[in-house]
């Protein structure tokens, strides 16, 4: 990991932007984690660097971009979804219970 | 926020354990998760809503899957606001901009990326305390004097708090205030280091 990022943090940094090949790569570093290491028994050096290198990268959707819908359950019953809710405007937090 | 009334819509997502221990250790079912977000909406008597997400943050994921971000979204669906760590003064500002302009459009340059460490600090206890002393532990390895600092910021809350913790911005003159007062002690603090001490002083005359 830490490889990694030494070889590609540079070029991450604007993939974004005209290099093909840099933006393939970006892309892939951002695939989606299977629910194993999504769910991390340890916290560890790295997810405490993964979540610097995730802020300086302003991983996440950008300002402007329609945030992607989706419904998940709610507490007390039912589920919520957003494109049905977004009047009034919606501050959507996520977070641990630890 | 209560101050927005129904104006805004609050909306939690519960997402993976940050901070695993052996009373929270890392989900292996959606039913635990279930569990800890009814856990927290009772507990600490959260009035707004609560999801959850599924077992591999699906959702948590497509939104860039940081420890404590809030997003602000607004009518059209369109991120107007993204605070990467939430702190409460720059949402404040971001929904009054957002109100201001009708409900539409990116408000206060977007994206807000500072850490924040001092609200984090003082409030961050209470959520690794559930996974002690597993939580602490790995945490105070990964980023050194972090836990210990969790703890202390908890225990000087009542000092800290209305500080770290309000919910407005800082007016500019309550600002400049607390700098000014910061450099009068850092002053006071100087000259009473570099005084030279009594029995060294030349004698009078």
């Amino acid at each position: 990991m830490a490889d990694r990022t030494a070889q590609h943090g540079d070029e991450a940094r604007d993939a974004r932007g005209a290099r093909p090949e840099a933006a393939e790569r970006f892309a892939a570093l951002e695939r989606p984690l299977d629910a194993e290491r999504y769910n991390y028994a340890h916290f560890r050096v790295r997810h405490a660097a993964s979540e610097a290198r995730k802020t300086v990268r302003r991983a996440g959707v950008p300002p402007g971009e329609r945030a992607p819908d989706f419904e998940l359950p709610r507490v007390g019953g039912g589920t919520w979804r957003l494109a049905q809710q977004l009047n009034p405007p919606v501050l959507l937090r996520f977070g641990s219970y630890s | 926020m209560a101050h927005f009334g129904a104006r805004v819509q609050m909306v939690d997502v519960l997402v993976r354990q940050g901070h695993p221990g052996p009373a929270v250790p890392a989900y292996e079912h959606q039913t635990q998760k279930l569990a800890d977000a009814r856990r927290y909406k009772e507990d600490d008597g959260v009035p707004w809503t609560v999801l959850v997400d599924d077992l591999r943050g699906t959702v948590h994921q497509a939104y860039g899957a940081l420890a404590d971000p809030t997003y602000l979204i607004d009518v059209d669906g369109r991120v107007a606001f993204y605070n990467m760590w939430t702190h409460v003064p720059t949402l404040f500002e971001a929904v009054e901009a957002l109100l201001a302009q009708g409900g539409r459009g990116v408000v206060r340059g977007g994206v807000d990326r500072r850490p924040h460490f001092a609200a984090t600090l003082t409030n961050g206890w209470p959520a690794l305390r559930r996974g002690l002393p597993q939580s602490a532990a790995d945490l105070e390895t990964s980023v050194p004097l972090s836990a210990t600092g969790a703890w202390l910021g908890y225990q000087l809350r009542p000092l800290l708090a209305p500080l770290t913790l309000r919910e407005r911005p800082l007016s500019p003159a309550a600002k400049a205030a607390l700098g000014a007062a910061a450099a009068v002690g850092v002053l006071l603090a100087a000259r009473r280091v570099l005084r030279p001490a009594p029995d060294l002083a030349p004698e009078p005359a």
